[in-house]
């Protein structure tokens, strides 16, 4: 059987990270060809030669997804050289996480920027593109469904794009374009289900990321850290015709811990 | 693609649209399928005459499971619709819609998660109507118990991770897809604006990401396979 992505071209920002090379990986081992775009030139050099050694098809763009001229760029370049643009993951993103009162204006602008402007540029100029309809995917928090702590203005960006989410699904609709437009919201996930030191939210070295990795162990009704892959899976599912119907949901990758209510 | 293979799956409803579509992608995905259906199903492996509010005939069900290599998944497709107001609607109708949603979704968890957690843990997936998120004034108990199904798929899904091996519970909820009708309606889902018609075999797609490894760390959580419909309905 051919994969559930055959013939697909799917563009995936940050796929210089490990999440969104894990949704490039995944897709493209489905039959899409991948660009994954991102700042880190190493790192997304590095994702598109992982996928083309194991037989599938990748480029990698240099990308800051808050330059509308870039966004022009990455679109013009994704079809000259794929011919065609199906999917788009707005993976790209960042947390700044303080206090209220600690966060600056150039927070807010930042995080706002980063994690809104840049997906709704995005959108914006890969809807037209979209000629035999198509999924757009982005990715979202925990947060932006319910209160954190020192996550004012991280919820605020990520809870703007869940709610862009929802209104440009219900313009697609209305316009009949049969594009489809759905956010992903991981829990946390760590290849092998370990946190890393480092990592957002982890302070405090090796010690932080194990008191870290308990801490969501413990509000996790299944008791453990996901892996980036569980988030790949959705990823494909809403990518592929299998997913034609779905639109304008958040697909929730938490280990249960939505579902005591949100 | 082959998610099911070595996998014995139980779907219920499969006299209908929505239940076979379930049938028929699970096993081409390499699923070995006990149909619970009042006649034989297209891709069943075995087909078992069953009333879903009978906890004797989902004994029996769970049984001819195990002949078949024990069930580690359970599908819950079983519905009936009926297109009434509230005011409208008489207390026989409401426990007629008791009888044709509540009873086999909720004996079904109960009769499936100890067989499950004997073999091994597993998935199971209800199929609900999107009118559990929405509220309709035209269909209101159907819509009504729609929305307490979606609260026991997320009850049972806290239950369920609590305990190895762990029992994904999650649900598909549906928009305007053909659903066997109670006594006395004359509308379908496709005949009240719940907007475009979705075809069982796209449900069953849903039906199939929630029932297989690809969602091992997704529980207690809600595809909606409703063209947008909960997202953005009519208003």
């Amino acid at each position: 059987m051919t994969g559930r992505l055959a013939g697909k071209v799917a563009v995936v920002t940050g796929g210089t990270g490990a999440l969104g090379r894990a949704f490039s990986r995944a897709m493209a081992k489905e039959g899409a060809r991948i660009v994954a775009t991102g700042r880190n030139e190493e790192r997304g050099a590095e994702t598109a030669r992982l996928i083309n050694d194991a037989g599938g098809e990748a480029i990698y763009l240099p990308h800051d997804v808050t330059s509308a001229d870039d966004w022009s760029r990455i679109v013009e370049q994704s079809i000259k050289t794929y011919g065609r643009l199906d999917t788009l993951i707005n993976n790209a993103g960042d947390a700044v996480l303080k206090p209220i009162t600690d966060l600056t204006p150039a927070d807010l602008d930042y995080l706002m920027k980063l994690n809104l402007e840049g997906p709704f540029l995005g959108m914006q100029d890969v809807i037209p593109c979209m000629k035999d309809g198509g999924s757009i995917i982005n990715i979202t928090v925990l947060t932006a469904m319910v209160g954190n702590a020192n996550s004012t203005a991280y919820s605020i960006a990520k809870g703007s794009l869940a709610h862009l989410t929802r209104v440009v699904a219900r313009d697609c609709v209305q316009q009949g374009n049969g594009v489809r437009v759905n956010a992903i919201v991981p829990g946390v996930l760590f290849e092998g289900g370990v946190v890393s030191p480092g990592a957002t939210r982890v302070h405090g070295g090796p010690d932080g990321a194990r008191r870290f990795q308990e801490k969501i162990i413990a509000k996790t009704p299944l008791g453990r850290i996901g892996e980036p892959s569980d988030a790949a899976a959705a990823a494909v599912f809403l990518a592929s015709d299998d997913a034609k119907h779905v639109t304008g949901m958040e697909y929730i990758v938490d280990g249960g811990r939505m579902a005591g209510g949100n | 693609m082959n998610r099911f293979t070595d996998t014995t799956a139980i779907v219920t409803g499969a006299e209908h649209a929505l239940g076979a579509a379930c049938v028929a992608r699970l096993a081409a995905e390499g699923a070995t399928v006990i149909a619970a259906a009042t006649e034989s199903v297209s891709g069943a492996s075995a087909t078992v005459a069953h009333d879903g509010t009978s906890e004797e005939s989902w004994q029996a069900l769970m049984a001819a499971a195990k002949a078949q290599g024990g069930a580690t998944v359970l599908i819950n497709a079983e519905t009936g619709f009926l297109a009434k107001s509230f005011s409208e609607t008489t207390l026989s109708e409401v426990r007629a819609l008791v009888a044709a949603n509540v009873a086999p979704l909720w004996l079904g968890m109960r009769a499936a998660i100890p067989t499950l957690r004997q073999n091994g843990g597993g998935y199971i997936v209800n199929v609900i109507s999107s009118l559990g998120r929405t509220v309709s004034t035209d269909a209101a108990v159907f819509s009504a118990l729609s929305g307490g199904l979606r609260v026991a798929t997320k009850s049972a899904a806290l239950e369920c991770a609590q305990q190895e091996p762990r029992i994904m519970v999650n649900a598909v909820l549906v928009g305007a897809v053909p659903m066997p009708l109670i006594d006395g309606s004359t509308m379908g889902p496709r005949d009240i604006g719940l907007g475009a018609d979705i075809a069982p075999d796209d449900v069953a797609a849903s039906v199939a990401q929630l029932a297989c490894a690809d969602s091992a760390y997704v529980t207690g959580m809600e595809i909606y396979a409703d063209g947008g419909y909960a997202a953005a309905p009519a208003r």
